[in-house]
């Protein structure tokens, strides 16, 4: 199937995308601004994302790991057009989106939908449900509004809920239930490209793997792709295809699933897959990775990693390290570059 | 053996609400002992923090311990007067809590909340108390913990957060500490040396843990004891070895199944039917709905069966 998909363009493709963040000046500069003791208040913009590149091909999950605050969540809505990038483009099956206007653009943007993390937050509370999923379609012309009903009884059945509580609201389901109305609502203006972040995170594990398991048959279903924003690293390798390891803005490693789960080559990958607790093992021992991910306001220098990494050098403090290609595998560290 | 730190007995903890009583905890059964880790399994609704809070002696109205004993050391917390209570809590009976953000203060000093801690409990001078209160930190791995006392809460990050609640929860050297999904909303990294530190306190010190989680991974590298709980009930009981290597009840059979990274990547993964546990009046086993190897005998509760190996099994067709 890999090389069918390989003659195609991706889905969605990223190329060098950064985003900044302006941060607001603080009171301190700012009073010593306007007794013109400095020069201008403005502080260094935090750089959540650093020169990312990632493409989605047709039907693929791909999936972006990493710790909290290492931008994987910004990426995932740069990707769907919830976050402007800095710098950087997106093409959508090899075509430009940024310089598209009207209603091009819109078009090309229902293609790409989002499921949020939290299905208490992300829900209207004083909304039905019968609302929440037809509301998008009807706006966009995709169903006429006398045909709403039907339609919505009709999402809510693909995703495993009873098309009879669409006249409920949000807080009369569980929390599984929710996680699938919020998925019926990112389905219900036929997206061709789906954005993840977190998607199972606040669930069970009974429930996490009824709701893994409805997205790998939407997958099949309707030729879905999937941008899989995920910590947890076993998830990750039950569903995603290929997989991007972040840490503080930037890629680190990528692969598909099964080389880097089987031999991690970035000793960050390693730390990870080393302290994910396992069924399998009884009484570990935890040899953590010291320290905890730096604050993306002073990233340290040369390769990010170095400050936790067992392996640093000289060469690792003072130069960033390029992505270099590891037998079809992509990773940026000193210990493989030239 | 030395005698238990902690004996729980058919406890029961019934919330009484408008549409009847609700049976959060229906007589739960455990012991710990010095030194040992009892990891606490179920899904959102189990009752498996109610256990906590019931031994800590933290439930509100309308819910009620309405039977049962817990033994701490041998005495009964349940005959405690609420000052006796008082001076147990933080002191002998320590508990952790998911979000720091539950137990830190966000407009007091971290100095300020841990010596406090001290003081309410010791008849120890405030020089002594910081003293304390920086070594605590230093055993959960906090770096240049001088400087960190004078830090608010706000300043830590969530990890950080998560170690300082579990130093106030050390500073007096408890007898046993609850800790309730402690690592749950924390990166993997950050987890596991917490787990780290957790291990080496609870060998070092002979502290007894009980450590509440929804993830079954989790107490498989760091529990000797694991409880699966399930609708107020414990279903399953027994070693870390026997309840994960070789479930019985189908239940915690399911629960392991549904792990992901257990099965091939790519194979659906096992679904436990239906939804969550049910919690109002239920009559016979109350994973009888969402069971493939239900039968007649299931309209009955089945009694919680104590095997020659040390295992406790509710159930009447285990696997």
């Amino acid at each position: 199937m890999e090389t069918r998909l390989d003659t195609c363009a991706p889905v969605l493709e990223l190329r060098d995308i950064r985003v900044d963040f302006a941060r607001p000046f603080s009171a301190r500069t700012a009073a010593r601004w306007l007794l013109r003791r400095a020069d201008s208040p403005r502080l260094p913009p935090v750089r959540a994302v650093d020169g990312v590149s990632i493409d989605v091909r047709a039907g693929e999950i791909v999936a972006l790991v990493g710790e909290s605050g290492c931008g994987k969540s910004t990426l995932g809505r740069v990707a769907v057009g919830l976050q402007r990038a800095s710098a950087g483009q997106r093409f959508m099956r090899g075509e430009a989106l940024d310089g598209l206007r009207g209603r091009q653009a819109l078009a090309r943007q229902l293609k790409l939908q989002m499921v949020f993390q939290d299905p208490f937050a992300s829900l209207n509370p004083r909304l039905r449900v019968v609302d929440i999923v037809g509301e998008a379609a009807v706006t966009h012309g995709i169903v006429d509004a006398r045909e709403r009903a039907a339609f919505v009884a009709d999402l809510l059945r693909q995703v495993g809920l009873d098309p009879t509580l669409a006249s409920r609201y949000p807080h009369q389901f569980s929390g599984g239930q929710r996680a699938r109305i919020g998925i019926a609502r990112a389905l219900s203006v036929k997206p061709d490209f789906i954005v993840c972040d977190e998607a199972v995170a606040a669930l069970d594990v009974s429930v996490q793997s009824q709701v893994l398991n409805l997205f790998a048959d939407l997958r099949e279903r309707f030729g879905l792709s999937y941008l899989f924003v995920s910590h947890n690293l076993a998830v990750v390798r039950h569903v995603a295809d290929r997989v991007a390891v972040m840490y503080l803005g930037r890629i680190v490693e990528s692969g598909t699933a099964t080389e880097l789960f089987r031999a991690p080559l970035h000793p960050y990958t390693q730390a990870l897959l080393a302290e994910q607790p396992t069924l399998k093992v009884r009484k570990k021992r935890y040899v953590a990775i010291q320290g905890e991910i730096p604050s993306p306001l002073a990233p340290p220098s040369g390769c990010h990693f170095h400050p936790r990494c067992v392996h640093a050098a000289v060469r690792c403090r003072e130069e960033v390290p390029r992505m270099t290609a590891q037998g079809g595998r992509q990773v940026a560290c000193h210990l493989y570059g030239p | 053996m030395s005698a238990p730190t902690l004996v729980v007995d058919d406890l029961k903890t019934w919330f009484f609400t408008r549409s009847g009583a609700v049976k959060a905890v229906d007589g739960v059964s455990f012991s710990v002992q010095p030194g040992e880790v009892m990891g606490l399994v179920g899904e959102s609704g189990s009752g498996k923090s109610i256990t906590g809070f019931s031994i800590m002696g933290l439930i509100d109205p309308p819910g009620r311990v309405v039977g049962g004993r817990i033994l701490f050391k041998g005495e009964d917390l349940r005959s405690f007067t609420p000052a006796r209570m008082r001076s147990m809590r933080g002191n002998r009976i320590a508990m952790i809590f998911q979000d720091p953000m539950m137990t830190l203060n966000p407009v007091l000093r971290i100095d300020v909340q841990m010596t406090e801690a001290v003081l309410a409990h010791r008849a120890v001078g405030a020089a002594r108390a910081l003293e304390l209160a920086e070594n605590a930190l230093r055993r959960v791995g906090i770096p240049s913990p001088g400087e960190r006392l004078r830090a608010y809460p706000h300043q830590l990050s969530g990890g950080m957060r998560q170690r300082v609640a579990i130093a106030i929860a050390l500073l007096n050297e408890p007898y046993l500490i609850i800790a309730d999904e402690p690592t749950t909303a924390l990166d993997v990294t950050i987890q596991a040396q917490i787990l780290f530190e957790m291990q080496k306190i609870c060998a070092e010190s002979g502290t007894s843990l009980i450590w509440v989680t929804h993830d079954l991974s989790v107490v498989a590298g760091l529990a000797d004891q694991v409880g699966v709980m399930y609708a107020g009930r414990m279903v399953e009981y027994g070693t870390a070895a026997q309840v994960l290597e070789a479930p019985r009840h189908p239940y915690t059979q399911g629960l392991i199944a549904s792990v992901p990274g257990e099965s091939p990547p790519g194979h659906r993964l096992r679904q436990i039917p239906a939804a969550n546990a049910p919690l109002g009046p239920l009559h016979g086993c109350s994973f009888a709905p969402r069971c493939e190897r239900v039968e007649e005998r299931c309209a009955e509760v089945p009694a919680l069966d104590l095997t020659t190996d040390g295992r406790g099994l509710r159930c009447f067709n285990p696997l």
